[in-house]
């Protein structure tokens, strides 16, 4: 074994507040009833966290990566396969790079 | 309550997402051997926090020797989403056994929940199912995580083969999962104009919590 007891510290550390987001949002909805407003945020704030953690690269990206983004949604909307569309999606991205394209 | 066929689903409806997570897996592990951390620190990661977002942003963090406490606080930060996640998922635990609905709750991850509501809309989906699909993903991280830091030495330089744009990929391929509707829309755009303005004022991802509640609030007002 080669780890260091600071990294055992910070990974313990990262391993439980991980567990504890896993396991709160059960225990505050089972002890409520949340009303529609409530449940529409629950069932909408995951998706935008995808959201907001896609933007700022497309932000900051350019032709390649949107491109790589148009070809990731439709690669998964038509096969339903999430490796054919990360394969389809970074492949895009690869080949615009490797061409030399802006 | 548990169905054995229900978590043979699950295994063989992850299959696909797990090759995904495994490039994604690999992809860490070479992100972790830049960062100067060897296998049996990478699996230990990949077991006990198994969150991959998260665990690249640790990774990163590692790399430019950040303090603990911020390291620790952006994993939160990221995983926060699991809050909600784990909330929506209990319709489908309310009836199992504690153990059983503890132990599927930590074997969350992004694409198991995405495919458990999915399934929950047409059909009795319980805690077998969401385990079935833990199982398989949580065996091919670990394996990926831990393989990609072998490979460390072989890949130099990632961007070449768009392995950096793998979140990206990741993230979009699980939105159009979950099937948005319209209603979706000005939620998605709020996030995705909020979260790259924030992140110049909010330190770690921060920018990312606060422009996805906005977005969700949004709809959470029009409901």
């Amino acid at each position: 074994m080669i780890m260091e007891l600071d990294y055992i510290i910070l990974v313990s550390g990262m391993a439980i507040f991980t567990a504890f987001t896993r396991l709160s949002g059960y225990w505050i909805v089972a002890r409520m009833d949340p009303g529609p407003k409530f449940r529409q945020f629950l069932e909408t704030a995951p998706q935008t966290v995808f959201a907001a953690m896609i933007a700022p690269a497309l932000w900051q990206g350019g032709p390649a990566e949107w491109l790589g983004a148009v070809i990731t949604v439709i690669a998964m909307k038509l096969s339903g396969n999430l490796a054919v569309a990360l394969i389809a999606g970074v492949g895009t991205v690869a080949v615009w790079r490797a061409l030399g394209l802006p | 309550m548990w169905s054995w066929a229900e978590f043979f689903e699950g295994m063989r409806a992850s299959i696909p997402f797990a090759i995904g997570a495994g490039v994604f897996g690999v992809t860490l592990g070479l992100a972790a051997s830049q960062a100067g951390l060897n296998a049996v620190e990478m699996g230990f990661m990949s077991a006990t926090v198994f969150a991959g977002a998260s665990q690249l942003v640790a990774v990163g963090m590692i790399e430019q020797a950040a303090p603990m406490g911020a390291i620790i606080a952006a994993v939160f930060a990221v995983n926060a989403r699991h809050i909600l996640m784990s909330a929506t998922l209990a319709p489908v635990l309310r009836n199992q056994n504690p153990v059983l609905r503890v132990w599927s709750l930590l074997w969350t991850v992004d694409e198991s929940w995405a495919l458990t509501m999915a399934r929950s809309k047409h059909a009795e989906t319980g805690a077998a199912y969401l385990l079935g699909l833990g199982s398989v993903l949580g065996a091919s991280w670990m394996i990926s995580t831990v393989s990609g830091v072998h490979l460390g030495d072989l890949v130099v330089s990632p961007e070449v083969f768009g392995l950096d744009f793998l979140g990206v990929s990741v993230f979009l391929g699980l939105l159009v999962l979950l099937r948005p509707t319209r209603h979706h829309i000005v939620p998605f755009v709020i996030a995705a104009v909020l979260s790259p303005l924030l992140a110049t004022v909010l330190p770690g991802s921060w920018s990312i919590i606060v422009a996805a509640c906005c977005g969700a609030a949004f709809a959470a007002a029009r409901a």
